[in-house]
């Protein structure tokens, strides 16, 4: 008998239908809209990059060491020895930054020797990232290995990678 | 006519089940919002600590310079080991 009262609660259902259905499209867009960032693991890769190129078995590269000196020539060329490539078209600054220094057994906490490649001001970003605001601006990743030179003299070697590219891969 | 407290009933019923499902429906959006964030972190931290030291490279390239040390050498590294696990 209520008639009326019937087409309006029809239309009210459908308006509910919608408002969930949207509800639903908003939820999936707003999952899928994040990107995954995979920074931390493409600083992995370029730490074990970085490793290949300065140790093999056990041993550190005879291009970087030669009876106890560290080689300036293969510190300068870094990149090119390790057929690293940290400029790009896309990016207009490099969007990474490598460190790695270099520790005698005898005292592992004086560096001997230090290689730095990349974005400098990106070092900032490892700090402050510690705070809940700027966590997304770099992944910084810090790996460390032995090795030997061709004395037996025994080395600590840490590899600090750090990679930014935050508009591809944190919203 | 008499129907009307009824009808009014109903009324506000509805009403108040409108409100919720809007409620709910803006949780789910805001919780969706924030699971998006912290699982699309793609990372080897997640990875238990076992299968992670196997497939560390960097460990492996320790590992070869460990057969290779002197005692000495192995001792450093093992208390290296130790310090950092």
């Amino acid at each position: 008998m209520n008639k009326r009262g019937d087409k309006l609660l029809s239309i009210y259902w459908f308006a509910i239908l919608v408002l969930i259905a949207g509800g639903i499209f908003l939820m999936v867009y707003n999952f899928y809209n994040h990107p995954y960032d995979v920074r931390e693991i493409e600083a992995e890769v370029l730490i074990n990059s970085v490793a290949d190129c300065l140790s093999s078995e056990g041993k550190i590269n005879s291009e970087l060491i030669y009876e106890g000196n560290f080689s300036e020539e293969f510190e300068e060329n870094f990149l090119e020895k390790c057929h690293l490539a940290f400029e790009s078209e896309v990016w207009e600054l490099p969007q990474y930054y490598t460190e790695i220094n270099f520790y005698n057994s005898s005292d592992l906490d004086s560096s001997v020797f230090n290689i730095t490649k990349g974005n400098k001001n990106l070092v900032s970003g490892c700090v402050i990232q510690e705070e809940k605001e700027y966590e997304r601006e770099v992944k910084c990743v810090e790996e460390e290995f032995f090795s030997f030179d061709e004395n037996n003299n025994l080395y600590l070697i840490k590899i600090l990678s750090i990679v930014r590219k935050t508009e591809k891969n944190a919203k | 006519m008499p129907n009307k407290k009824a009808q009014v009933g109903e009324i506000v019923t509805w009403i108040t089940a409108t409100v919720i499902i809007i409620l709910i429906l803006i949780l789910f959006i805001y919780a969706s919002s924030i699971f998006a964030q912290k699982t699309k972190i793609v990372g080897v931290k997640n990875i238990k600590t076992e299968i992670k030291k196997e497939t560390n490279w960097l460990e492996m390239k320790t590992d070869f310079a460990y057969q290779l040390a002197s005692q000495e050498d192995k001792l450093i590294i093992e208390e290296w080991r130790e310090t950092h696990e």
